[in-house]
């Protein structure tokens, strides 16, 4: 719970930790675009970067190869860092990840369905896996909706159960019909390889819509975490706060997942780590876990890139490699300074 | 009186056992001879064995006891299957994905789908030799041991030439290495004329890619990688990278594809080759991540249908389709 006369020094350490976190994810923003198989200078990467170079070989490689897909990891990090923190509030569940609303299994399936009926369309996946990711969590939410029952326990079991479903739909597909959808297997394995500008284009207006709704949303996110009933009390509309949290935790979720495929564990560590840090105030929450899910796989895509070039390993895997420890140290800090 | 009773009674139980004692020393002396006999069938039956069985170590190092001349026998991947098949040897069954490709072979019973086939089908067709495949079927050695068929594995991994080790190594199981030896060398004079066809084409290098979102290559062992090979082509994959004996695709590194910059890109389309060829080649033409790749720039985007595939076309018939369409974009068709 958040205190109106909270001290001022809290909201300075938690602005701190933003403004750090944020200075850290530009770092690793430049690290990311200076990085690769072929070396360039600063001096060339800035040149290309304003527009003031001569040498089309940097700019093809500076300007539509590494820039298109840093900002790919970063728009894709902060969704599914704040569409991870979203849920977590809203189902006062330490596990809640964009996957317990069907997001990832929706979008997985309905992206099957679309490359068995039309093969080869694969431009068309992005938006038939966002149109599955939001069906998916719609089914849920209708689900939850049946009076007497506890919704947040409801959305919990019946997003578990959807996504077994639909889990078990995609194996069986992809099994069926292996020959015409091996294409499919690459999409869901995730990751960013291979993404260039359409699918920057694509994304960043998702990107807008979902942070700004999800920083409106974020104060009313404090009044979740007391309960229904209490909740209730200081005014806040339970059900329509929650269908507004699960639009945008779908808008979020379902359009990183379109993009980027199923890239597990960001959803989860980064609004952990974010709350470890500052806490449960959503207001600060939200930012820090988007600005975390955003460095985070910045630098676990720059890893899976560099690091047995030329082949690219899943940076999901690097994720997880990666984000644990770091988790894990922050948790086992945490615990030694309480 | 009673003991006139007694004693007859021992009298009657005496004999009983007499009998049965003379019955087992009859059998014991009868066993000798009996045994001896069963000993020189088991012998002869083994002997048999031994004349009409070979033991092969399969690519699992497994030591397995092939029939000399396995005359049913399956291969449960559609690769393996087209494998026998040019072998000269017409299969008892064949997968499903087999038949997708070959409506020839649709009347002969299906041993369902290559990743999970069906055991029982397999019982009732009781084959002789089998064909597994170390990646889809090693966890069930057991279950197809059952069958009381010999079961070979096959691993693609092992070996260097992607194309004809397979032929290779099923003609010495199924003892047809003449046939194999006929084939290889057939391959090779095809190559050979091929390669100088293809020489006079100014691509040089290339690149295989499956069409898909993520950037994955065909590595220089898999079946078109072999391809490429036998043109005379040079693949822009290394064969030394990490896991390139088992997997047929790799996720790659753009940055280095635009280094090295193929002069052709061979583009295969998965499925059943339905797709518009022209929305494929857009993807890559519209993409400003692949336009300053020369096979890009011109126009050098060669799409592998789905059609000319391992396991649904025979490595001849691939070889001359893909020399055919690389002489065709030669001529700006």
């Amino acid at each position: 719970m958040v205190s109106k006369k909270e001290p001022a020094s809290k909201v300075k350490t938690r602005i701190f930790y933003i403004l750090i976190f944020a200075f850290l994810t530009m770092i690793a923003v430049v690290i990311s675009v200076m990085s690769g198989t072929i070396p360039f200078t600063l001096k060339e990467a800035v040149s290309v970067l304003i527009g003031k170079t001569n040498n089309q070989y940097a700019h093809q490689i500076i300007y539509n190869l590494r820039l298109p897909r840093t900002l790919l990891d970063l728009l894709v990090g902060i969704q599914m860092g704040m569409a991870g923190a979203l849920l977590q509030g809203l189902l006062r569940n330490p596990l809640a990840s964009p996957n317990i609303i069907g997001v990832n299994t929706g979008a997985g399936l309905a992206a099957v369905i679309f490359m068995t009926i039309m093969p080869a369309q694969l431009h068309l996946i992005p938006p038939a896996a966002f149109l599955g990711a939001l069906v998916a969590s719609l089914i849920v939410y209708l689900l939850s909706l049946r009076p007497g029952s506890n919704s947040t326990v409801t959305i919990i079991l019946a997003g578990v159960a959807l996504s077994a479903m639909f889990s078990g739909i995609t194996s069986a597909l992809m099994i069926i019909f292996s020959d015409e959808l091996g294409v499919t297997y690459s999409w869901l394995i995730g990751g960013l390889n291979g993404r260039g500008w359409p699918y920057f284009e694509m994304l960043w207006p998702y990107t807008i819509v979902g942070v700004l709704a999800a920083i409106y949303i974020s104060p009313k996110m404090n009044l979740f975490l007391l309960g229904d009933e209490v909740g209730k009390n200081l005014g806040l509309s339970t059900e329509v706060s929650k269908l507004l949290t699960i639009i945008t935790a779908s808008i979020l979720a379902g359009s990183a997942v379109s993009v980027a495929g199923t890239i597990g564990f960001i959803g989860i560590i980064a609004p952990h780590t974010a709350r470890l840090l500052i806490g449960n105030d959503y207001r600060f929450l939200i930012i820090l876990s988007g600005i975390l899910g955003g460095l985070l796989l910045t630098v676990a895509d720059t890893v899976a890139r560099v690091a047995f070039q030329p082949v690219e390993i899943p940076v999901g895997i690097i994720t997880a490699v990666l984000g644990a420890p770091f988790f894990l140290l922050i948790l086992y800090r945490k615990q030694s300074s309480m | 009186m009673k003991s006139i009773k007694i004693l007859f009674l021992v009298f009657i139980i005496s004999t009983l056992l007499v009998m049965v004692g003379c019955n087992n020393n009859q059998s014991t002396a009868s066993e000798p001879a009996a045994q001896k006999q069963e000993e020189t069938n088991e012998e002869n039956a083994s002997q048999e064995k031994i004349d009409n069985v070979r033991i092969i170590t399969d690519h699992m190092g497994r030591q397995v006891e092939v029939p000399v001349n396995p005359q049913k026998i399956i291969a449960l991947n559609p690769v393996m299957t087209e494998t026998i098949v040019t072998l000269g040897v017409t299969p008892i069954a064949v997968p499903e994905e087999y038949k997708m490709f070959h409506p020839e072979y649709k009347d002969l019973p299906s041993t369902s789908i290559q990743q999970t086939p069906n055991i029982e089908v397999l019982h009732q067709l009781k084959p002789d030799l089998i064909f597994a495949h170390i990646r889809n079927h090693g966890q069930m050695v057991e279950q197809l041991e059952a069958t009381g068929a010999a079961v070979v594995y096959f691993n693609p991994g092992k070996g260097n030439d992607p194309l004809l080790d397979v032929i290779r190594y099923f003609g010495h199981v199924t003892n047809r290495d003449v046939e194999a030896d006929d084939y290889v060398q057939k391959i090779d004079t095809l190559s050979s004329e091929l390669k100088k066809q293809v020489a006079s084409c100014p691509i040089k290098s290339v690149v295989v890619l499956k069409y898909a979102e993520n950037i994955m290559v065909a590595q220089p062992a898999t079946f078109y990688g072999g391809l490429v090979a036998r043109l005379g082509l040079e693949n822009i994959v290394p064969s030394d990278l990490p896991g390139s004996s088992k997997e047929s695709y790799l996720q790659y590194d753009m940055e280095t594809i635009i280094q090295k910059n193929p002069e052709a890109m061979f583009i295969v389309v998965e499925g059943k080759g339905t797709q518009d060829n022209s929305e494929i080649l857009a993807k890559y033409k519209n993409d400003p991540m692949w336009k300053e790749v020369t096979a890009v720039k011109e126009n050098n985007m060669i799409i592998i249908p789905g059609k000319i595939g391992p396991g649904k076309i025979s490595t001849e018939e691939a070889l001359k389709k893909v020399a055919k369409l690389i002489c065709s974009k030669q001529k700006g068709n």
